[in-house]
Order: C-alpha cells, then sequence, then structure tokens
C-alpha cells in the first residue's frame, strides 16, 4: 500500500485529538513532500502526489427518471 | 457446476479509513469483481489498493449524454458478471441506497433475473450532516428534496422542518447531461424557495470530509446568496425552520377526549 493511503487509512481508523495531529504525523512512514502535504492538510497537493484524476463525477441519482 | 452469480452493492461512508464496516470490507476483499464509484481521487486509490482489480466506473461519465445512459451502462456491466457466475461486488461512497439510483437498479436487476442481491449500508453524507451541524432531524421534522426535482415538481416544502436539498450543484438540468448549471439555473430555484422562505433566510452549504485531513464545509449563507454562490456537485444546502411548528389543537382535542373515554372503559383498544 502507498504511504499516503496508509497513512490516511491510518488517520481515519484513529480517534485523535487535534492537537496531537503534527506528532501522529510525525510518526508515520512518509517522505518529505508527503509529511508537507499531510501537515499543511493539503488535500490537492496529495492527490497531485498519487497522480489521482484532477475531476470526479458521482452523482448517481437522477432528478427525474422519465426525462 | 458452475458458480452462480451474486451482487453485493456497499458503501464505503464518506471518509477515506473512517466509516467502512468489516461486513462491506469483507466483500470488497472476496468477490470476483469490484466496481467502484466513489466521489474523491484519493478515496478511489483506497480501494484500488483494497483491489489492484478494481474497475471504476468513472469513464461511464460522459458530459452531453443523459446521465440515465450512463447509469444504464453502469447497471449492465456489473450484471454481465453477475451472470457469468461471478461475484460481483459495487462499492459506493456514503451509502448505496441513498440517493443512489446505481445500486438500487443493478440490486432489483440481479434479484429479478434470480440472483442473490444484497445491500450493505454505509455512512452518508446525510450521517456527517447530523453529526457536523449537530441537527436532530426528530427534533422539527426533516424533508430531503432532489434539487432539481423539487424544481420539476409540485412539492409542499414544510417551512416549520428542516429542509436538506440535494445535488444543487446541478440545479435545474432538464436534461441530465451536465455536470453543473450556473447563476441563471439557480436564480429559479431561489425564487421557487422565496415562496416558503425570506430571501434573508439562513442557509448552510454543506460538504462532508472525505479525507480525515480535511473539515467538512459548513459555510452559512442567506437565501439570496444562493445565485453567485460556489455550490459543486457534492454540495448540499440545509435550510433551518423558518416559523415555529403549530399545535394542531383539534387533534389534541381528540385525544384528550379519546384518553378520557379509555379511562371510562368506554372505547375499545
Amino acid at each position: 500500500m502507498s504511504n499516503i493511503i496508509q497513512a490516511l487509512e491510518t488517520l481515519g481508523s484513529k480517534a485523535m485529538h487535534a492537537s496531537l495531529y503534527a506528532a501522529t504525523i510525525d510518526s508515520l512512514v512518509l517522505g518529505r513532500e508527503e509529511r508537507k502535504a499531510m501537515l499543511d492538510r493539503d488535500h490537492a497537493a496529495l492527490n497531485e502526489l498519487m497522480g489521482g484524476p484532477k475531476k470526479m463525477v458521482f452523482a448517481i441519482m437522477a432528478a427525474d427518471e422519465e426525462a | 457446476m458452475s458458480q452462480q452469480g451474486s451482487l453485493a452493492c456497499v458503501g464505503l461512508g464518506m471518509m477515506l479509513g473512517a466509516h467502512l464496516s468489516p461486513r462491506s470490507r469483507s466483500h470488497i476483499e472476496q468477490a470476483d469483481v469490484v466496481f467502484a464509484l466513489v466521489s474523491d481521487p484519493l478515496v478511489e486509490l483506497w480501494v484500488q489498493e483494497m483491489r489492484p482489480d478494481m474497475r471504476s466506473l468513472q469513464p461511464f461519465y460522459n458530459e452531453g449524454t443523459s446521465r440515465l445512459v450512463s447509469y444504464g451502462a453502469m447497471v449492465e456491466a456489473m450484471l454481465t458478471d453477475v451472470r457469468a457466475g461471478r461475484r460481483v461486488c459495487g462499492v459506493f461512497y456514503g451509502h448505496p441506497g441513498v440517493f443512489a439510483l446505481v445500486p438500487h437498479k443493478a440490486v432489483a436487476g440481479a434479484r429479478a433475473e434470480g440472483f442473490e442481491a444484497v445491500m450493505e449500508p454505509g455512512i452518508s453524507a446525510e450521517d456527517c450532516l447530523y453529526a457536523d451541524l449537530g441537527i436532530d432531524p426528530g427534533k422539527y421534522g426533516c424533508q430531503h428534496f432532489e434539487a432539481s426535482q423539487l424544481m420539476f415538481y409540485q412539492r409542499r416544502i414544510d417551512p416549520t422542518a428542516y429542509l436538506i436539498v440535494w445535488q444543487v450543484g446541478m440545479a435545474g438540468d432538464r436534461s441530465l447531461a451536465r455536470f453543473s448549471t450556473g447563476p441563471a439555473y439557480r436564480r429559479l430555484l431561489v425564487e421557487l424557495l422565496a415562496k416558503d422562505y425570506p430571501l434573508a433566510h439562513p442557509v448552510i452549504a454543506y460538504e462532508a470530509a472525505t479525507l480525515p485531513i480535511t473539515a467538512p464545509r459548513m459555510d452559512e449563507l442567506r437565501l439570496s446568496d444562493l445565485v453567485d454562490a460556489d455550490l459543486r456537485l457534492q454540495t448540499t444546502l440545509v435550510f433551518p425552520p423558518a416559523l415555529p411548528m403549530q399545535r394542531n389543537q383539534e387533534m389534541l382535542d381528540r385525544l384528550a377526549l379519546l384518553d378520557r373515554e379509555m379511562e371510562e372503559g368506554k372505547c375499545r383498544q
């Protein structure tokens, strides 16, 4: 698993006080840019580092099925 | 004997790593084929880490083509593998059955053809909204409408309850072929809502957090601000009640009468 995704999964599963955020990030295995993006809470930078698509479409509801 | 195909549509929840149930994860891990439709590129990569062979449903969208066509093709893609005897898992962000046509159609279609099909709930944007905004839908009642549907049909809004409007970024799109509409369309939505709410009425533009490093969007606006506001596909509008609830004295009187009759043994339960 990539470091970023693994770090996000770990963070997502932890009950963590906001004051412990930086220390928790420090404890994770991350590269310099990855760590900076995490500390900056920079979603776009993380996505860029992972090479994810810039745009996602995810509407799965139609207002009018008869349209 | 060939294996009987099956379908499980599961919810990932909204936040990466935080909301996936053990049961949904098990479906993802055990399926022969996994399809995914999620709202965040990093969340899609997370699913891909769980299942490197995951098939994204993103390529089925095509701006300019009715989403109903795309939705039909997504359902058919999943059912094709079910018919081929595979255990198929459809992974959807949030809850697969909340404001989500594709999982419902896929489960119904599989069952209609005699296959086993289940839906596993997930934590939806609605669930996150209640927690983040501190709203209890039971306090005053809560109405939910898809924005365009609210515009296309004669609906009765109850301004004494919460009103939640979904997919506002595409409000008024009759073609189902666009991924966003603009201020001119929203002006009509505001006009419609202004029949029940003052233009200065507060409204919250809400977006659930999809990563544990980000915060939800909870921007307080006024109804009149909506025309030019930054409203995206994932933005949901939350209207607090505009009026106090009115007691139904006639019903209360009838209930009091009934209570008395029950006490006096005049009435059978």
